[in-house]
């Protein structure tokens, strides 16, 4: 063997995934934890989209008894949640930890334990969101969960408790993965990478997870103060001793929307990496959409009144969040400009993924246009929890997130499994989706402007609501085939798919670098970075340094701002203790539905699996596996 | 022209299909007709931006020539002019608007009308200019026209939100919280108003009319109200059925002594025939609909508070004859 097949062969060893079932949940390897994150976002986008497909048919005609109120309002609550906490949240965060590692030229992320870790606490809180759905005892009070209607008084069921569950879970899940991203991004960069040199998604996943960091505190106050009021009796937001039922709307939206950008960004970032790739030029304007993504980071909680406009909070501070509110929409400008250029400066390739982009660009105007309108008071007082507000968002969330999404995964689907998803497939699953999307979107602007609230199960007949509705049912269910395509793609890929080589679309950040699928140690040597574009330099890539050893997970820790070396770092190697500890939260935040006592008792049980988690013995140092 | 012909027609075919009770376009108040006219600016903003970028982005796509006439530091200039561009529209988009909806002049202080959220129905209270409490009733709120209105606006029970699309934007009604709304009604007319904030199961078909009449009528009809019930011989048999299947525990009707039970609180029945609209301004005030709704209400709108109440044909009968009797 030569020198270098002995170090393939080390490598392999000291990163191998262990085999069988009990092996798979001890995987801690950044790449299996990014993709299990992936799929099961995916997963849940897909269940909740059938339950936004159950609610357009119970709203197709009026007065319709498809559903009753209760279970509607248990459908319609399940789906925002879903899609919000168990689709746009982990999917971008899932993103983020496959890619980010490969994107930098490390090997891992920073702390892999937390990440098996978050994995499993988001799962459990997914299928138990579901479950409860299935047992028709579903949070029914809204994604937004206002209270009074979510205290004990007025919900009596458990429903609000799996909620306040559920919530907890992501918080936890969402915290977690944050932080390892902040840590990997900030000191893992290969040698070379300045903070000037990292490329746009990185910087994207950056400022989203600093927003979670900012923005998730808000929310776990007042998750668990409103467990606390549903469990204890504490009365925090009661307002008829002394509570204050405002109190959530500002914990919630000082999260809430944020929440928005925070599945924003990352897709951003996602456009800004794909379009330049496709146009064989790199991003115009680099620096100015970094900039912008950091502003939307900063003014994007500077506006979560808005959504609290008709609360009857004085006019000058609803004056003071309306501004700012409009004024997201000069970065978002920023950004689309730079975009434009660099298609009309390029040679833009149609693929799939370009598609996805470009149809975002202009869907997400559209959207944006509408946000700037219900940033506005008066036009809000009128248009403010009417089908108008659904469409903006739908507007924003499908055309922001979900088609920039399904670029990346067009774009990234090679690396990820080795085979290129059909282009045929995927461009008839893009333009069903266009088409669908706006047939079924586009008349709830006019059904808002036709006074129709949002989150009603039903409406009467003399409305005259229902042929308007009827037509969205109908594009629902163009948009729904759409995404069918979608997984017709990927079967049809796993079977019959063209194999992709390291870099199939001659890209030029540095997950291009490592083989499609990448090795668990991804690089068999650090390269040394010297541009924002690696991949598309003159010269090979060389290795920054010289001697790291390979029979234990080694990484290189550099400097934040320069990238300079600094030292290297050991990484702990599989253990099963991640998923003992989500087992012990989950029992603990499971069971409070129940009795106070079970968090109590489940104390005891996470203790346990901290315990084992940081006993102090450390094989991997040695290169051993636990 | 014909470009611009095209473009009308479009316009109009999209907008005409805005049609319906709650159509916000049937603005029949001041602010209201601020926010149509709002509307159209923010549309031809909107639509001008969004022509715009399409333009460019799918010009950028597909235009054949590709020499390098167009450089980075032209780009540049164009995203400095497009930045003042849009900071300038966005100011005056938003300072402009500030001040509009706003309701018209009214003095500060007594407020003729509270109006409280319940689960799920409108409970409203009148009271005269000196701010002494008049009467009560539900679901049907009439105003005169031509003046402001002082609308108080409270909830005690989960929050919910005022909104008649006619008259003006919405404001919420919160527990523990005091909102005021003034309207203002340029012509006579009934509008449709429903719930906006969801309040939990039957959030969908809690709506209200508002009656907009002259100030002549508007004092005819309070004083109308103001009456309590006397009690007519002919509907004797009605009035025990109302006492005796347990219409009366949530219902009240003023002089027929008999006190409701606070905890369960439904609406006050005193002027139930001169409404037009039962159930939350659901079904027609009719002994058909009056009939369905008392003997099955869970059918008509599940999860409400109103339990089922067997009767008699006969009992029935002389129940919806009284009821309907209560102008």
């Amino acid at each position: 063997m030569t020198p270098e097949e002995i170090k393939i062969q080390e490598l392999e060893k000291a990163w191998i995934n262990p085999p069988g079932f009990i092996g798979w949940l001890r995987i801690v390897n950044q790449t299996n934890i990014g993709i299990r994150y992936i799929n099961t976002s995916l997963i849940f986008f897909f269940m909740a989209g059938v339950l936004g497909g159950i609610m357009r048919a119970q709203l197709a005609a009026p007065e319709n008894e498809l559903v009753g109120p209760e279970m509607f309002n248990q459908i319609f609550t399940v789906h925002g949640t879903a899609m919000m906490f168990l689709f746009a949240i982990p999917m971008v965060e899932g993103l983020g930890a496959y890619l980010v590692p490969l994107m930098i030229g490390t090997r891992d992320l920073s702390f892999p334990r937390l990440s098996s870790f978050s994995y499993f606490v988001f799962l459990i809180g997914g299928v138990t969101l579901f479950g409860s759905l299935l047992l028709q005892v579903a949070p029914n009070a809204g994604w937004f969960n206002y209270v009074p209607l979510a205290l004990k008084e007025w919900s009596v069921g458990k429903n609000i408790d799996v909620y306040a569950t559920v919530i907890t879970f992501i918080e936890i899940s969402a915290l977690a993965a944050a932080v390892e991203l902040i840590v990997t991004i900030l000191k893992q960069r290969a040698p070379g990478m300045s903070m000037a040199k990292m490329p746009v998604f990185v910087w994207s996943i950056l400022v989203m997870a600093f927003m979670i960091v900012f923005a998730m505190p808000g929310v776990v106050v007042g998750s668990v103060m409103l467990a606390l009021d549903r469990l204890v009796g504490t009365v925090f937001f009661d307002a008829s001793v002394g509570g204050d039922s405002l109190l959530w709307q500002h914990l919630f939206w000082w999260f809430g929307h944020p929440e928005v950008y925070i599945a924003f960004l990352p897709a951003a970032g996602v456009v800004s990496t794909v379009i330049p790739v496709f146009c064989r030029r790199p991003l115009y304007g680099h620096t100015a959409v970094v900039l912008s993504m950091v502003a939307i980071g900063i003014i994007s909680f500077g506006l979560w009144v808005h959504h609290m406009f008709t609360t009857g909070i004085p006019d000058q501070a609803n004056a003071f969040f309306s501004v700012a509110s409009a004024m997201i929409a000069i970065p978002s400008g920023i950004q689309i400009y730079c975009w434009i250029a660099t298609l009309w400066t390029g040679r833009p390739k149609f693929t799939t993924a370009l598609l996805w982009c470009m149809g975002f660009v202009i869907v997400f105007v559209v959207g944006g246009l509408t946000g700037v309108m219900v940033a506005s008071v008066p036009f809000d007082k009128q248009t403010h929890d009417t089908y108008f507000v659904v469409a903006h968002f739908h507007y924003v969330l499908i055309g922001g997130v979900v088609f920039p999404l399904f670029g990346g995964v067009y774009y990234w689907w090679p690396k990820f499994t080795g085979k290129l998803l059909n282009e045929t497939l995927g461009k008839w699953n893009f333009w069903m989706v266009l088409v669908g999307f706006n047939v079924a979107f586009f008349p709830m602007h006019l059904l808002g402007f036709m006074g129709m609230p949002r989150r009603i199960y039903t409406y009467l007949e003399e409305m005259q609501w229902g042929p308007l509705n009827l037509l969205s049912s109908i594009g629902a269910y163009v948009l729904t085939l759409g995404f069918l395509i979608f997984i017709v793609n990927i079967i049809w890929t796993h079977f019959k798919g063209e194999k992709a080589g390291p870099n199939p679309w001659n890209a030029s950040t540095l997950e291009w670098y490592a083989e499609s699928p990448p090795r668990n140690y991804k690089f068999l040597e650090i390269p040394q970075v010297n541009s924002l574009n690696p991949l598309w330099e003159k010269e090979e890539l060389k290795p920054a340094t010289i001697g790291m050893r390979t029979d234990r997970r080694e990484i290189l820790i550099t400097e934040i701002l320069t990238g300079k070396l600094q030292a290297v770092a050991i990484l702990p190697t599989n253990t099963i203790w991640p998923l003992v500890l989500s087992i012990a939260t989950g029992m603990a935040f499971i069971g409070s539905i129940f009795s106070p006592w079970w968090f109590v008792g489940s104390f005891f049980l996470v203790f346990l699996a901290i315990t084992g988690w940081f006993w102090p013995s450390r094989p991997w140092d040695e290169g051993r596996d636990v | 022209m014909k470009f611009g012909s095209t473009l009308l027609l479009i316009l109009t075919l999209l907008f005409s299909s805005c049609v319906g009770e709650q159509n916000f376009f049937a603005g029949k108040g001041p602010q209201s007709h601020e926010i149509i006219k709002l509307w159209w600016t923010l549309f031809g903003i909107a639509s001008f931006v969004t022509v715009t970028v399409s333009f460019f982005l799918v010009r950028g796509a597909l235009k054949k020539n590709r020499d390098d006439s167009v450089n980075d530091e032209a780009l540049g200039k164009g995203l400095v002019y497009g930045l003042i561009g849009t900071i300038s529209l966005l100011l005056v988009i938003i300072f402009s608007t500030l001040r509009l909806g706003h309701p018209p002049e009214y003095s500060e202080g007594n407020f003729e009308l509270k109006v409280v959220g319940k689960m799920w129905w409108w409970q409203a209270h009148y009271y005269d200019p000196e701010g002494n409490y008049l009467f009560e009733t539900a679901n049907e709120i009439v105003i005169p026209t031509g003046r402001p209105i002082r609308i108080k606006l409270v909830s005690d029970t989960v929050i919910h939100s005022f909104w008649v699309p006619a008259l003006a934007g919405k404001v919420d009604m919160l527990p523990g919280r005091e909102n005021f709304l003034v309207v203002k009604a340029d012509e006579e007319g009934v509008f449709r108003g429903q719930c906006a904030e969801f309040c939990g199961t039957q959030h969908a078909l809690m709506s209200f009319y508002v009656k907009a009449v002259s100030e002549d009528q508007f004092s005819k009809w309070k004083e109308k109200q103001g009456k309590k019930y006397k009690r007519i011989k002919s509907h004797a048999l009605g009035e025990r059925v109302f006492i005796n299947s347990g219409c009366v525990k949530c219902h009240t009707i003023r002089g027929l002594g008999v006190a409701t039970d606070a905890k369960y609180y439904g609406p006050d029945l005193t002027h139930f025939g001169s409404r037009s609209h039962i159930a939350a301004a659901t079904y027609p005030n009719n002994k058909g609909h009056l009939g369905g709704w008392i003997l099955d209400p869970q059918g008509a709108k599940p999860g409400n508070y109103m339990p089922a109440t067997p009767l008699s044909g006969k009992e029935l009968n002389a129940l919806l004859e009284f009821l309907e009797a209560l102008k």
